[in-house]
């Protein structure tokens, strides 16, 4: 990837796709306090940094279709959700590409009727589980891959190993029948892969965050496997390393 | 040197390992403040302020292009931890140009995807050393 | 399913030299946690690797964990 456009921006809540809904992102990322530790011996100031937070804001366009924006944005029984929202950003398309995840809350969904203008909605969610923004890779294509059955997808090649374990979050729009089951995994040789993290079965729409392990290898990969025979998986899958 | 624009200017920054990014083709615009605080000590006898010289502070804000690529802005901003030294050097990195290099610490590192379809970003750093920026040479 | 063997004393126990302490993958074959497993199309370079990240373990004849807990 070189300087790139925003084109291949893309966003995933809960398991829903609001591409087609949204028009403007700000606020991708996070900042940190920097706190005052300045003591008597010094001329100037002295910093430690403290707790760190993310917000980002999502301008759209209303959308009352079935598994749209306005269904995503009121999914508590068309009331604002008060469950967690697990969210994915990607800066491109592709397997690979970087992309950010965080557990956040939706603090506002407004909508705003001008004259001349398309019905227009912004959105705020802010980082809610105390593990901050992880910055990352994308591990499907497209992002959203369709996956018709079990599938070890390619992997991502980190150059290194990593020592701090990993977080990966699965956005999953649909699963057309069975239950499938989504693992990352990592390989040192990319040929024998061993599960790293593993997700609660997916019978539907439905998204997750999982962290753990120490040592990550240097390729990285999402595997759906077979819990009961599945058809079509339908998901986003990113991966940070801690 | 002359009076100077600001073409063929150079900034790195550590990325949170410790190893200087050249990331000077990734920022479009930036701020490196350096300044001190002025307490007012005028006594009553004086008919103009007096001052003295209290704590400096410097603060660094970098907009730029998203970038990906190995060892470029994202690879530099992405994880925010550890104390990077940021050098900024007037007409480039070289022959005795002027030069301000501070520890400092990320604060923030936020990406705007505009409806226009650019993604950019920008980065604030402010000291962390206790060290009173100096400007020197290359 | 793992393969079975038959031990001296009559049990069945897993065969297979290797304990998987999570789920491995070679190609097209998914090999279950907290069984015993050949893995013979995993390089022998690859099973020391496994072994030292501590995603594999050996095991005795009993099929037991050599390390002590089974």
């Amino acid at each position: 990837m070189a300087k790139t456009s925003g084109l291949g921006v893309r966003l995933y809540v809960a398991g829903y796709d609001l591409n087609t809904d949204v028009n403007a992102i700000s606020g991708i990322g996070s900042s940190q306090e920097l706190l005052d530790v300045t003591s008597l011996s010094k001329s100037a100031m002295e910093r430690i940094i403290g707790v760190g937070d993310a917000n980002v804001s999502v301008n759209g366009f209303f959308d009352n279709a079935a598994g749209r924006s306005h269904a995503a944005w009121t999914s508590n029984s068309n009331k604002i959700p008060t469950a967690n929202q697990n969210v994915i950003l990607t800066m491109g398309t592709s397997r690979g590409d970087a992309a950010c995840g965080f557990v956040a809350k939706q603090g506002t969904y407004n909508v705003d009727r001008s004259p001349g203008n398309a019905i227009a909605t912004t959105v705020s969610y802010d980082l809610a589980d105390g593990n901050g923004l992880n910055w990352g890779v994308v591990l499907t294509d497209g992002p959203e891959q369709t996956d018709s059955s079990a599938t070890n997808s390619t992997a991502v090649d980190n150059g290194a190993s990593s020592s701090g374990g990993g977080t990966g979050i699965i956005s999953v729009e649909s699963l057309a029948s069975g239950t499938a089951t989504i693992k990352v995994q990592h390989s040192s040789d990319n040929l024998t892969f061993a599960d790293l993290l593993t997700f609660t079965n997916v019978t539907g729409r439905t998204s997750e965050r999982v962290s753990g392990g120490t040592t990550v290898n240097r390729y990285v990969r999402i595997q759906s496997s077979t819990s009961s025979a599945f058809s079509n998986l339908v998901f986003v899958a990113q991966f940070a390393r801690l | 040197m002359a009076k100077q624009s600001g073409l063929g200017d150079y900034v790195a920054v550590d990325d949170s390992s410790g190893s200087a990014r050249d990331i000077s083709n990734d920022v479009t615009s930036a701020t490196f403040d350096n300044g001190q605080e002025l307490q007012i000590v005028t006594g009553i006898d004086k008919s103009a302020q007096e001052r003295l010289i209290l704590l400096g502070d410097g603060s660094v804000t970098l907009n730029g292009v998203f970038n990906a690529a190995s060892n470029k802005s994202h690879d530099v901003f992405k994880v925010k931890s550890g104390t990077r030294t940021v050098t900024y050097c007037v007409g480039g990195n070289s022959s005795s140009n002027p030069k301000l290099e501070m520890e400092m610490l990320v604060g923030e590192y936020n990406l705007d995807r505009a409806s226009d379809g650019s993604l950019t970003w920008t980065a604030t750093l402010a000291l962390q050393s206790g060290t009173v920026p100096t400007w020197s040479t290359v | 399913m793992s393969p079975k063997r038959r031990t001296d004393n009559g049990q069945f126990v897993d065969a297979g030299k290797y304990r998987a302490l999570v789920g491995i993958s070679v190609g097209d074959t998914d090999y279950e946690a907290d069984k015993n497993w050949d893995f013979k199309d995993v390089p022998a370079k690859t099973i020391k690797q496994l072994i030292k990240d501590g995603l594999i373990a050996e095991v005795d004849e009993n099929g037991d964990l050599k390390n002590g807990e089974n």
